[in-house]
């Protein structure tokens, strides 16, 4: 699904954030990508999304290789990838079912698609009954299921998600976990960076660690192992 | 397709609203800007209906001398009729240009009270009108050493005069109307700008959703093609009003025919407003874009 190709990412000021990494990630794999601040992780993501290219090597995502995307095909690779970050990047002014349309209006579904679809991914991360309320009505764990659903409406093969529990208390935190799980076993393949130590020594799943832009760690049912600094 | 047209609308409408004090800034600034050039436009429309009227009067006078024969002045009148941009020619006996003379002197013609019909200080000539006043060098060098002619008299400078003019205020009205542009479109990019700054989270979650750029750039185009578009029409309607206000005192204290009606604003100027207006806006709101949409 997702490969590495000795991927090195030199940056304008000579930081090098990623040192000649090859990864290869199955579909419908749940990977953990974890390491310290600085590691390397958001590099990773961006590139993985095309914001940023590599200065060497090749990514190649569903048999296709970024390089040959153009500037102008990326949206239409975007759609591919949904996306959660820790602070679930809401539009204020819109509700909670508009939120969620809002994603699917970006890339031209239909009224009727979107009126079918909506309620559906809404009562799958349980909010069915909150669907009216905006975000500064909702409590932290509830805008991620709203970013969540955002992120699966349009029926994504990857779904990248950047410390979806950063801002949550552990709780909330092992529901939205349980429901990023759900959607791995739907069949997409995720991955997520995080520093909640808990829950990845607690899932047991492949943990990728990076450190100064290496893969220092690669294992089938891993832990955090780094010091709880972060 | 509709559909998304009429969303993109809505959501420009929106903002607008919702940004109601930038928006209203922007629509003076373009205004204003419209109004300024306006003004111009029409002092330069005049300026350049004055040169082109003065242009189509400019005449020469080809003397002859007194001793021609039939055969010499068929000749000149060939050569005259074979120059390009010569409108007329119109033979003027020296009787008649003896009368023409008296008549313009008016109440001083006791000056020519030693002159009289026999006596006649005045030549035979050619008067030649012009379809330009270029045409006045290639007459000169058509009837140059041909026999007959006694002189051509060239208001060479004058002539020059007007050319000169025409072409400054022409070169001028170009520099000012681009000059002018620059700054409106300085302008309704930076009004474009705030708005796309307080809604730049909103265009970040669209390009990681997979919005492609122009999904994102349409509202806000619409949005700065619709000040554009108020701006310019309010300009032409501020023009319209205070033009008409002055026209009546222009036209009784310049005896003056040719000025740019009021009716011609509307005519004219409006429909040429309008898309000035709406493509200064849209070309201001994709500058403005330009670097949010870098991702």
């Amino acid at each position: 699904m997702i490969e590495f190709k000795n991927v090195t990412k030199k940056y304008d000021n000579q930081v090098v954030a990623l040192n000649d990494i090859s990864i290869k990630i199955e579909p419908g794999e749940f990977v953990f990508l974890v390491g310290p601040s600085g590691a390397g992780k958001s590099t990773f993501i961006k590139m993985l999304l095309k914001e940023v290219d590599p200065t060497m090597g090749e990514i190649i995502v569903g048999n296709k290789s970024l390089r040959g995307i153009t500037r102008k095909d990326v949206p239409y690779y975007r759609r591919k990838i949904g996306m959660v970050f820790q602070d679930y990047r809401l539009i204020p002014n819109l509700n909670v079912y508009e939120n969620v349309a809002f994603a699917m209006r970006v890339i031209d579904a239909t009224p009727k698609e979107i009126r079918r679809r909506v309620p559906m991914v809404l009562a799958l991360v349980g909010l069915s009954d909150r669907s009216k309320s905006f975000p500064n009505e909702l409590s932290g764990g509830e805008q991620q299921r709203v970013s969540l659903a955002r992120a699966i409406t349009n029926n994504p093969t990857i779904l990248i998600a950047d410390e979806p529990t950063g801002n949550l208390d552990p709780e909330t935190a092992k529901d939205i976990m349980r429901l990023i799980m759900d959607i791995n076993k739907a069949g997409t393949t995720v991955l997520m960076a995080t520093h909640a130590k808990d829950i990845v020594d607690s899932s047991k799943r492949r943990v990728i660690a990076l450190e100064k832009g290496r893969i220092v760690r690669d294992e089938k049912k891993g832990r955090y192992e780094f010091d709880a600094e972060n | 397709m509709m559909q998304k047209i009429r969303m993109f609308v809505f959501d420009a409408l929106k903002s607008l609203k919702r940004n109601k004090t930038i928006t209203v800034a922007s629509v003076i600034t373009v205004a204003a800007t419209l109004f300024i050039f306006g003004v111009f436009l029409l002092v330069a429309q005049t300026i350049n209906m004055g040169v082109e009227s003065v242009e189509s009067k400019v005449e020469i006078k080809v003397y002859l001398i007194d001793q021609i024969t039939t055969a010499e002045r068929n000749n000149i009148e060939t050569i005259l009729g074979s120059v390009e941009g010569v409108r007329e020619v119109v033979y003027e006996s020296k009787e008649e240009a003896f009368e023409q003379f008296k008549e313009r002197l008016g109440e001083d013609n006791a000056i020519l009270a030693g002159f009289s019909e026999d006596r006649n200080p005045l030549p035979n000539s050619y008067v030649v009108s012009l379809l330009e006043p270029e045409a006045a060098m290639r007459v000169e060098n058509a009837l140059d050493n041909v026999r007959g002619v006694e002189d051509v008299g060239n208001e060479r400078e004058t002539v020059e005069r007007i050319i000169g003019l025409a072409k400054i205020i022409r070169t001028m009205g170009v520099v000012i109307f681009v000059i002018l542009v620059l700054v409106s479109l300085f302008l309704i990019s930076n009004t474009i700008k705030l708005t796309v700054y307080a809604r730049r989270r909103e265009i970040g979650i669209m390009k990681f959703v997979g919005a492609t750029d122009w999904f994102i750039r349409w509202p806000f185009l619409i949005e700065g093609m619709i000040m554009g578009l108020i701006g310019g029409v309010i300009s032409v309607a501020v023009v319209y009003f205070s033009y008409q206000l002055i026209y009546a005192d222009i036209t009784q204290s310049l005896f003056y025919a040719e000025l740019v009606t009021p009716d011609q604003i509307l005519s004219s100027f409006s429909w040429q407003f309008g898309i000035t207006g709406i493509v200064i806006g849209a070309l201001g709101s994709f500058i403005a874009l330009k670097r949010f949409l870098d991702v």
